[in-house]
């Protein structure tokens, strides 16, 4: 116990008096000889370390550059909106859905464009405050420092087979095969529910496939299963929908269409990501110019869902949904950046081909996208009326939207079975050096998957 | 290192071998003292350590910025304050630490008026106080600061110290209460 404080003195009461005492209790005897060598020889090698020239003006550039490069792009998004609305004023051309051929009709635009604008703009800042990101670090890579675990061997015994296993199976083949049914089927599936069931193949495997590959006690694990489920949640609420039309009822039909058109989607390729990245075990984002490019092309994507909103007296759900429309194409095309830009850093660190194939798959759903830029060039070029060239070019990105999604799901699901591996985890072995290592540090050939 | 360093290094502002020399007396000086308050914000020894290894080198690469090198102390508890608010915060983010068991055991042997549940019920509510209140708190019921040397080494204005120091209390009572303490068990 000290004596050097007469701990309490401004005690007034017992807690305080309490509070004092135990404050107290953890007041060291003395100071640990090793503290003083330790601290005092690593203070010697710090004199001695030669420091950079102009170490100081990193961080102050640094900053500057992060402030720059947010205020550039809201400058640059503020401008695109400005000149996009004097170009939809003006009745120049496009503006509305890609494919539909529609003509602008917003006399709200400007307004729907302006708070996506900011609300884009505050997200992407938001990402440079440290404490927000590091929240966001954290969510995905919790407390733990931890490396991801080994692969699990993709042959394996059936014993070693959990129920929860064939369950999914079970579940990832009945999606499967009605997918197929409802690709066969063309025309059964209409409207907006068309792009909710259309797919969907690739997707539906993705929860088996990590929970085959992954060990479940993992983080990365978990959040990649989190997605993976997610989408199958977001697909068989569709086809419930389809199926039960009398589930409509049940809730505004526009909360059904937000919940299971835009959120649900939103929140799964989100989380999958997220699920990428913890994976990787890689921290640092994309630098910060890469990410404002990410944004502003992001911005361009929304453009067409807003400018080819209703006016303003429409019901606020109504405009909300446009809203939320913008926001889901904008986030998940920012999805599809993000995965391709963990998938070129998972190759440059551990040159491993599934990271390639998941940049591959990100670069692909990216480019699906980019019909819809073939439309805003529209606004811009006068292709002239909505006929011959310029409606097959509408339709041909469509067609590509779709093949492009199938493909990314596809290369995604082949990146996840083929196995991918985190920054740090020990190189795949040859045969040759496989004889010399213990199997258990190759792969755990028995181990069941939800240990 | 006697005085005369010490004294050289009030009065130079080079680098070099000799200032590194003061330095190192400059912050032996404090050492101690910025080891047993580290300990007891923390609660944790071997954090207080990293604590005062990480402000002495903090110090050093800083030390060509501090214009009056006559208030070292207070500059150099500064830093280690912060530093332990830093810690106390990446805490927040993980797990509460529990009490040492040695610390538990020796609460319990003297738990005659009922001091162990007390204190346990302490240790459960102080930490989740925000790491600003229990650095105030811990200087002014550990180190017995008054008001304005709180504030003084903390380069925080004086209302922000009693706002602080009357929250971190008030949210001690409240919490206290909500965990069952009776009116008397806080008078």
């Amino acid at each position: 116990m000290s004596t050097l404080y007469r701990h309490g003195v401004h005690a007034a009461d017992r807690l305080e008096l309490e509070l004092a005492a135990w404050l107290a209790e953890f007041e060291p005897a003395a100071t640990p000889v090793a503290l003083r060598l330790r601290t005092y020889a690593d203070l010697r090698d710090e004199a001695v370390r030669r420091r950079p020239v102009f170490a100081w003006l990193r961080p102050a550039l640094s900053l500057a550059g992060s402030l720059f490069a947010i205020g550039g792009t809201a400058f640059a998004l503020m401008a695109l909106v400005a000149l996009g609305g004097a170009v939809d004023r003006s009745g120049m051309g496009g503006g509305g859905q890609p494919g539909t051929g529609e003509p602008t009709s917003s006399g709200s635009y400007a307004l729907m464009s302006l708070i996506v604008a900011a609300v884009g703009v505050l997200a992407g800042a938001s990402l440079y405050l440290r404490f927000l990101r590091r929240s966001f670090v954290r969510l995905a890579f919790g407390a733990s420092t931890v490396t991801p675990g080994a692969l699990l061997s993709l042959r394996r015994p059936w014993r070693s087979v959990g129920w929860g296993q064939l369950a999914l199976a079970a579940l990832t083949l009945v999606t499967a095969i009605l997918a197929i049914q409802d690709a066969l089927a063309s025309g059964l599936v209409q409207g907006e529910m068309a792009d909710l069931l259309l797919l969907d193949l690739g997707m539906a495997p993705f929860a088996l496939a990590i929970v085959w590959r992954y060990p479940l006690s993992d983080r990365p694990t978990r959040l990649l299963l989190a997605g993976a489920l997610l989408s199958l949640v977001y697909l068989w609420t569709g086809y419930a929908l389809f199926w039960i039309p009398s589930l409509w009822s049940l809730m505004d039909p526009q909360i059904w269409e937000l919940l299971a058109l835009y959120l649900l989607p939103m929140a799964a390729q989100v989380v999958l990501v997220a699920g990428l990245a913890a994976r990787l075990n890689l921290r640092a984002g994309p630098p910060i110019a890469l990410a404002a490019l990410f944004v502003a092309l992001g911005f361009m994507q929304t453009r067409f869902p807003i400018a080819a909103s209703p006016d303003a007296t429409m019901p606020l759900l109504t405009q909300l949904l446009w809203i939320v429309e913008g926001l889901n194409q904008w986030l998940l095309l920012l999805a599809w950046l993000a995965a391709a830009w963990i998938g070129f850093a998972g190759f440059r660190r551990t040159r491993s081909r599934s990271w390639l194939i998941v940049l591959a798959a990100g670069a692909i759903g990216a480019s699906g996208y980019g019909g819809v830029y073939l439309t805003w060039t529209g606004t811009f070029v006068d292709f002239g009326p909505y006929t011959g060239t310029w409606i097959a070019l509408l339709d041909l990105s469509t067609a590509w939207y779709h093949l492009a999604m199938a493909l990314a799901e596809l290369g995604l699901l082949a990146a996840l079975i083929a196995g991918l591996r985190p920054v740090g985890a020990p190189a795949p072995h040859t045969k040759a050096s496989k004889d010399a290592t213990p199997a258990s540090l190759v792969e755990e050939p028995n181990a069941s998957p939800a240990g | 290192m006697g005085r005369d360093a010490v004294q050289a290094v009030l009065t130079e502002s080079g680098p070099g071998e000799r200032m590194l020399d003061a330095f190192e007396a400059l912050s032996d000086r404090c050492l101690d003292d910025s080891y047993r308050l580290a300990a007891v914000i923390l609660r944790d020894p071997i954090e207080a350590q990293d604590v005062v290894h990480d402000a002495v080198l903090l110090a050093w690469r800083k030390f060509g910025s501090l214009r009056d090198r006559s208030r070292f102390d207070s500059w150099f508890g500064r830093i280690v304050l912060n530093l332990c608010r830093d810690r106390l915060r990446a805490r927040r983010r993980g797990q509460v630490r529990e009490v040492a068991l040695g610390a538990r055991l020796e609460l319990q042997r003297r738990d005659e008026l009922g001091l162990v549940a007390h204190r346990e019920a302490i240790a459960a509510v102080f930490p989740r106080l925000d790491p600003n209140l229990q650095v105030v708190v811990a200087l002014r019921f550990y180190r017995d600061l008054e008001l304005e040397g709180i504030a003084a080494l903390l380069g925080i204005p004086l209302g922000t110290v009693k706002s602080r120091l009357h929250k971190g209390l008030r949210r001690l009572r409240d919490e206290l209460e909500r965990a069952g303490w009776q009116g008397e068990d806080l008078q």
